[in-house]
């Protein structure tokens, strides 16, 4: 389950994270959300492209230092922390 | 082909992102002419350092898909090189540079049948915009080797 969520909002319960998400559609409005630590990335990007008008592809997330991270693991597995900025990327290839 | 008036409204719409995402991104630029409606990005390749010259000519978008292509660095010229070889790398399946030199994505027009491309099977374009097509080019030259010969 994740939600959207303002900055604003009081800091997330246990278990669950909020981070900031850019698109390249709109890198000067990233928009926050909260996540379960474990939530899989796949889920967790899928979410986040929905809410940026993204449909259908294969988005992922890469961290603040553009690293790719692996859709089929955890926000924890990843190394994903509360309040870290991750950029959402489309994995799907070409050819 | 949609009237150019509505083309550069739409990229109106588009390019301050496409902009702000190459200004975020060091050693990236973008140009965007609005007359030609052509977007020029300039950067190097992450493993050899050559510097590289891509090309949107944005004509009839978003009724089709931009044409996207390397050009000669230094001239602007269509060549074909330098191209960035494919790479491979779990987390990026499938590399956009297809080995005929051409970006195989469907966001590129130049890569259907239709115009000389080894593409037939693509859906029409949709819901991608510049600035998206621009971070997946990032993506897959992150995981390139280097460039053809």
């Amino acid at each position: 389950m994740s939600t959207q969520t303002e900055a604003s909002k009081p800091h997330p319960g246990h278990g669950q994270i909020t981070v900031k998400v850019v698109a390249p559609r709109d890198p000067d409005h990233p928009r926050h959300f909260e996540f379960r630590h474990d939530e899989v990335i796949a889920d967790a990007a899928r979410t986040a492209a929905a809410a940026f008008g993204y449909v259908g592809g294969n988005p992922s997330f890469a961290n603040a230092k553009h690293v790719v991270l692996d859709r089929t693991k955890t926000l924890a597995a990843e190394h994903v922390h509360d309040h870290d900025t991750l950029h959402l990327v489309d994995v799907g290839g070409g050819v | 082909m949609i009237p150019t008036v509505v083309t550069r409204a739409v990229l109106a719409e588009e390019i301050p992102a496409v902009l702000a995402w190459a200004m975020s991104r060091p050693g990236w630029t973008a140009e965007f002419d609005e007359v030609a409606l052509h977007l020029t990005v300039r950067t190097s390749h992450p493993a050899t350092n050559l510097p590289l010259r891509l090309q949107a000519d944005l004509a009839g978008y978003r009724a089709v898909a931009p044409a996207w292509c390397f050009l000669d660095a230094e001239h602007g010229e269509v060549t074909g090189t330098p191209f960035p070889q494919p790479g491979a790398h779990p987390l990026v399946p499938g590399s956009i540079f297809h080995p005929n030199r051409v970006i195989c994505a469907p966001w590129n027009r130049l890569a259907y049948q239709e115009y000389g491309g080894p593409h037939g099977d693509w859906g029409a374009l949709t819901g991608w915009t510049v600035a998206d097509m621009l971070c997946q080019v990032e993506l897959h030259l992150a995981v390139s080797p280097g460039v053809l010969p």
